[in-house]
C-alpha cells in the first residue's frame, strides 16, 4: 500500500456520497417487501402482499409490460442505426466529423422535457400520424437512446486493430463479409454494451416520455410520478422493485456474454 | 561517512512472494550508488521506500544517522527525478524548480535567484518562462533535475532517468549526469536495469534479483567476481559451467564439468563441493598455446559485430563455449574448422551454487 | 489514420442516423423556436406565420416566471458545488485504489445508481427523508429531537438533484483522475508539501478540466429536471421546469411554453459553450 493512499476525510465523505446514491434503492426494495403502509425500522415483517398487489392489479403491471416493449423496439432500432453511425464516424475523417459528433451526441444534456415538448408540437405540426402514437414516442426513445449506442461502440470499435479486418479483405472478403466476418465479432462486446445501455437508458426514460404519453401508452416512469405525486403507496415499491432486477438482469447479462466473448476474442496476454 | 542506511527493510503486499525480501546496504556520502536489476526485482520498491512513498513492512532506514522509517516523504529532504520527470504541467519552468522554495516560505527575490543559479547549473538559461509543454525529454529531465538541487537535498534519488530518451542523447545525458554529481559531491542512488548505464556511472553497485540483493561492490568486483550465478548471468556475456570441485593444488583447484572434461580455476572453493565456472567470452583464445586450459573444439557460429568477432565453439556435444576476440585483423577461424581454444585459470570465477 | 475513400460506401452508414437526428432533433427544435415566437393563443398546438415577442416579455417581466429561473439556476449551482464536494473524494479514491476489484466494484455501483430509473429512486428519497413517516424522521422521534422539515422544499430538490446527478460528476472525474500520474503528486511531495498542500498545488489544478466538464454536465441536468422538483419540492418553490409543465400540459398555453423550453435551452447550450472556453484556456495543462 502506497502511503499517499486516501486520506481519512475522503473516505468518510466516500461514503456519505455512496450512502446517498444507493439507499434510496435499497429502502426501495426493503419497503416491498415490508409489511406495513410505510416502512419502519426495525421493519415490521416479511410480506408479499405489496408484490402481489402490483402482480394483480393492472396498473403498474401494463406500465411495466409497455415499457418493456418500448424499451425492447427502440433499442433494436438505435444498436442498429448507431452501430452503423459509430463505424462511419470513426473510419471517415471529413469536414464536420466533430461537429456531426457534438450533434448525435446531443441528446444526452439536451433538456428531455424541452426534447418531448419539441418532438410532440413538430408531430402535431406535420400530420404524419406521430402524434400521441406509439410510433411518435418510439422514435423520440430512439433518438435519446442512439448517443448512447454510438458513443459506446464508437469507443470499441476505436480500439478495434483494423489490421485484422484488413487480413479478412486479402484473403477474400468483401468489406460487408469483413465486417460480419470479423469486426462485428471481435466488437461484439462494445455492441451489446451499448445495446444494453439503450434499453436501459429508454427503460427508466421520464423526461422524453412525460409529453409523449397517453393514458393508453404510459411508460412506467410516468406511471410511478403520477401515482407519487398523490401518494407514497408501497405497491410503487414492488414496481420499483421489479424495475430493479429488469435493469440489474440486463447488466448482468450483459457482463455475463462479454467475459465469454472477450475470452474468445482477446487472444493478447 | 553513512549518509543513507537501509537495515533489514522488506516490503510484501498480501500474499505472494515480497516486492523487496531483504535490503541492507549503506551509501557513502557523495557516493554515486545504482540499484540494477531486472523489471519486478525490487529495485523501484526499494527506491520509493527510501523516498518514502511506500512503507516498509519491516526495517530501518537511516538518513545521515536519523531514523527516517515513519517520516512522510515531505520531511525527508530527499530529492527525486522520476522516470516520466513528472514536470508540473500547469507551472512554467520558474515555478516547478521554486515550488519546494516556495513551500519552504522563501521570498520572491530569493526564489528569482536561487532558479537562475540553477537554470545555470543545468544549462537552461533563458527558459524560466517556458511551459513544460515546449520541452524536449532532455531539456524536461534538466528541469526536474533543476527543480530538487536548487534545494540541496541530503539524497538524490533517480528513478531510470533515461530510459525515455532515445539512445544518442541517453549517452549525452549520462555524461552530464556524472559531471553534475561529481561537481555537486551529492549522495546519489540511481535506479535502472540497464548494466551499461550502471557500470559506467556508479561509484558502486547493488544487484537485485526477485527482491534480494545478491551483490553489492564496485563496477570492477561486479563484472569481474561475481558472486551468485545471477549476478554473472546477468551482467555482461559470460559462459557458465556446471561442475564439481575436485581437489586443489595451491591456489588451483581441478574442477569436473558435466561432460567429464576437467578445468584448472582459481581455488576458492573447498573440494567435494557444487559450483559454477564462469569464464567470459573475451577471455576465451583460439589457439591458446600458453593457456592451462585447452580443448579441442569445432567452430559452429560466427558473428561480425564491427569493433568484435564473436563465435561459439562446440568441445563436446554437450558443452559449448562462446568466445569473443577484438577485431584487429589477422585471420578468423571459418565454420565447422577444427581449432584448439582455451582460457588462463586465473580468468576463471568459481561461484558456490546456492545451499 | 487511414482515411478510407469515400467511394467505398461508408458514408451511406451515417445516413439512417443522421437523418433520425436531423427530423427528430433538429427539426422539432426549429418548431420549437417559432411556437416560442409565436402569439400565444391558449389551446392552439400549431405553427403559426404571426411572429412576436409577447411570451419572452411575459417572461420577463413577471417575477413569478423570472423568479423561476433564478431559484432553477441557484438550485443547480447548490447542486454543482455538491456533487463536487461528495464526488471528488469517491471518484479519487477509485482512481488511486492499487486493487481492480475495489475500483470495479465501486464503478458498478455508482454506474447501477446512475441507470435506475430516477421516479423509483425519489420513492426511496421520500421513504428517508419523508418528513412524517421518513426513515430520519423516525430515528429523531425515537431519540426524543424534534422532526426536521427535509423535503417539500428547497433542500428536499437540492438532495434530490445531487442524489440524481452525482453519478455524472464521479464518472467525469475518475476519466481524468485514472490517468492523472502519481508520480506529480509523488514529486510535489518530495519537494516539501503535505499531502493536502500537494493535493491542493498539484492534483486539483491537474483535475480541473475534469471538474469543469462534469459540472457542466450537472448543471444542464439539474436545470431543466422536472421530476425532482415536482415530487421533492412544494408549491412555494417553483422551478422553470415546473411552470413549463403548468403553462403546456395544465393551462394549454404552447406558446409561452415553448418559449420557457426555448430559455432552458438557452441556458444549457450557455453553459457549454462558457464551458468549452474555460476548458480551451486549461488545454495546455490537460495530459
Amino acid at each position: 500500500m502506497e502511503t499517499s493512499e486516501s486520506p481519512f476525510v475522503f473516505k468518510a465523505i466516500a461514503a456519505v456520497a455512496l450512502l446517498l446514491l444507493l439507499a434510496p434503492t435499497v429502502v426501495t426494495v426493503v419497503a416491498a417487501f415490508n409489511e406495513g403502509n410505510y416502512l419502519q425500522f426495525p421493519p415490521q415483517g416479511l410480506s408479499l402482499r405489496w408484490i402481489e398487489a402490483f402482480l394483480t392489479g393492472p396498473l403498474f403491471r401494463e406500465s411495466f409490460t409497455f415499457s418493456f416493449r418500448l424499451a425492447f423496439c427502440a433499442t433494436l432500432i438505435s444498436t442498429v442505426l448507431g452501430t452503423a453511425a459509430a463505424l462511419a464516424l470513426v473510419r471517415l475523417r471529413f469536414r464536420g466529423r466533430e461537429v456531426l459528433r457534438a450533434v448525435m451526441l446531443a441528446p444526452i444534456v439536451l433538456p428531455g422535457m424541452v426534447l418531448g415538448l419539441a418532438l410532440l408540437s413538430f408531430y402535431a405540426a406535420i400530420q404524419m400520424g406521430l402524434f400521441r402514437t406509439f410510433s411518435g414516442l418510439l422514435l423520440a426513445h430512439v433518438l435519446v437512446t442512439l448517443p448512447f449506442v454510438i458513443a459506446t461502440v464508437g469507443a470499441a470499435l476505436a480500439r478495434f486493430d483494423r489490421s485484422l479486418e484488413e487480413a479478412a479483405r486479402s484473403l477474400g472478403a468483401g468489406p460487408v463479409r469483413a465486417f460480419f466476418d470479423v469486426t462485428m465479432r471481435v466488437t461484439a462486446q462494445g455492441i451489446l454494451a451499448g445495446a444494453t445501455f439503450a434499453f436501459i437508458v429508454s427503460f427508466g426514460q421520464f423526461d422524453i416520455s412525460l409529453f409523449l404519453a397517453t393514458s393508453e401508452m404510459r411508460p412506467l416512469p410516468v406511471a410511478l410520478y403520477d401515482s407519487i405525486r398523490y401518494r407514497t403507496d408501497p405497491t410503487i415499491a414492488a414496481a420499483g422493485v421489479f424495475a430493479i432486477s429488469t435493469v440489474f438482469l440486463s447488466m448482468t447479462l450483459v457482463h455475463v456474454l462479454t467475459n465469454r466473448k472477450g475470452k474468445r476474442a482477446a487472444p493478447k496476454g | 561517512m553513512r549518509q543513507v542506511e537501509l537495515i533489514g527493510v522488506a516490503k510484501s503486499y498480501g500474499e505472494g512472494p515480497p516486492a523487496v525480501a531483504r535490503s541492507d546496504f549503506s551509501v557513502e556520502k557523495g557516493e554515486f550508488f545504482s540499484l540494477l536489476g531486472p523489471s519486478g526485482c525490487g529495485k523501484s520498491t526499494t527506491l520509493r521506500m527510501i523516498a518514502g512513498f511506500v512503507a516498509p513492512s519491516s526495517g530501518t532506514i537511516r538518513l545521515g544517522g536519523e531514523d527516517v522509517t515513519a517520516l512522510p516523504p515531505e520531511r525527508r529532504a530527499i530529492g527525486i527525478v522520476f522516470q516520466n520527470y513528472a514536470i508540473f504541467p500547469h507551472m512554467t519552468v520558474a515555478q516547478n524548480i521554486g515550488y519546494g522554495l516556495k513551500l519552504r516560505k522563501h521570498d520572491k527575490a530569493t526564489i528569482a535567484a536561487a532558479v537562475g543559479r540553477a537554470l545555470e547549473q543545468v544549462g537552461l538559461v533563458g527558459y524560466e518562462n517556458r511551459s513544460p509543454s515546449q520541452l524536449s525529454g532532455g531539456e524536461q529531465q534538466r528541469v526536474a533535475l533543476a527543480r530538487v538541487i536548487v534545494l540541496e537535498p541530503r539524497l538524490l534519488l533517480l528513478d531510470e532517468p533515461l530510459s525515455a530518451l532515445d539512445k544518442r542523447l541517453r549517452d549525452e545525458m549520462r555524461v552530464w549526469l556524472k559531471r553534475l554529481q561529481h561537481e555537486l559531491g551529492i549522495t546519489t542512488i540511481y535506479v535502472t536495469h540497464d548494466q551499461d548505464e550502471a557500470l559506467s556511472l556508479s561509484d558502486r553497485i547493488a544487484v537485485m534479483s526477485k527482491g534480494v540483493v545478491q551483490q553489492i561492490g564496485t563496477p570492477a568486483e561486479i563484472y569481474e567476481r561475481p558472486a551468485t550465478r545471477f549476478v554473472a548471468d546477468f551482467i555482461g556475456e559470460s559462459n557458465l559451467f556446471s561442475c564439481r570441485v575436485e581437489g586443489a593444488t595451491g591456489a588451483l583447484a581441478t574442477v569436473a564439468l558435466d561432460d567429464g572434461s576437467k578445468a584448472l580455476a582459481p581455488a576458492t572453493e573447498a573440494a567435494g563441493r557444487r559450483a559454477t565456472l564462469m569464464v567470459r567470452p573475451e577471455h576465451v583464445l583460439i589457439g591458446a598455446a600458453d593457456a592451462a586450459n585447452r580443448y579441442p573444439a569445432t567452430i559452429e557460429e560466427i558473428a561480425y559485430h564491427g569493433a568484435h568477432l564473436r563465435f561459439t565453439a562446440r568441445l563436446s556435444p554437450s558443452l559449448i563455449v562462446r568466445g569473443e576476440r577484438v577485431n584487429v585483423g589477422g585471420g578468423m577461424p571459418s565454420l565447422g574448422e577444427r581449432v584448439t581454444i582455451g582460457w588462463q585459470p586465473e580468468s576463471g570465477v568459481l561461484i558456490p551454487d546456492a545451499p | 489514420m487511414a482515411a478510407t475513400t469515400s467511394r467505398d460506401g461508408t458514408y451511406l452508414l451515417l445516413v439512417p442516423a443522421a437523418a433520425m437526428f436531423f427530423l427528430f432533433m433538429i427539426l422539432p427544435l426549429l418548431v420549437l423556436f417559432v411556437i416560442g415566437f409565436n402569439p400565444p393563443e391558449r389551446g392552439l398546438l400549431a405553427v403559426q406565420p404571426q411572429l412576436s415577442l409577447e411570451n419572452l416579455v411575459r417572461f420577463f417581466t413577471n417575477p413569478l416566471f423570472y423568479g423561476s429561473l433564478l431559484t432553477s439556476l441557484q438550485l443547480s449551482a447548490i447542486t454543482v458545488v455538491f456533487d463536487v464536494l461528495l464526488g471528488f473524494p469517491l471518484a479519487y479514491i477509485m482512481a488511486r485504489t492499487s486493487s481492480p476489484r475495489v475500483f470495479t466494484g465501486l464503478s458498478i455501483l455508482v454506474l447501477a445508481s446512475m441507470q435506475l430509473d430516477m421516479t423509483i429512486r425519489l420513492y426511496g428519497m421520500i421513504v428517508i427523508f419523508g418528513n412524517n413517516n421518513g426513515l430520519i424522521n423516525q430515528l429523531l422521534v425515537s431519540l426524543g429531537l424534534p422532526k426536521l422539515q427535509l423535503i417539500y422544499n428547497r433542500t428536499g430538490i437540492a438532495l434530490g438533484l445531487v442524489q440524481a446527478t452525482l453519478p455524472f460528476m464521479v464518472f467525469s472525474l475518475i476519466s481524468i483522475l485514472r490517468n492523472l500520474d502519481r508520480s506529480y503528486e509523488q514529486a510535489a511531495r518530495s519537494l516539501g508539501a503535505s499531502r493536502w498542500r500537494a493535493f491542493f498545488d498539484i492534483t486539483l489544478p491537474l483535475a480541473t478540466p475534469a471538474v469543469i466538464s462534469g459540472a457542466v454536465i450537472v448543471f444542464s441536468l439539474s436545470i431543466s429536471s422536472y421530476i425532482v422538483p415536482i415530487l421533492l419540492g412544494s408549491s412555494r418553490v417553483s422551478t422553470i421546469s415546473m411552470h413549463l409543465y403548468q403553462q403546456v400540459s395544465e393551462m394549454g398555453f404552447w406558446q409561452f411554453g415553448s418559449a420557457l423550453g426555448l430559455i432552458m435551452l438557452a441556458v444549457s447550450l450557455g453553459a457549454i459553450l462558457v464551458s468549452f472556453s474555460l476548458s480551451q484556456r486549461y488545454a495546455g495543462s490537460r495530459f
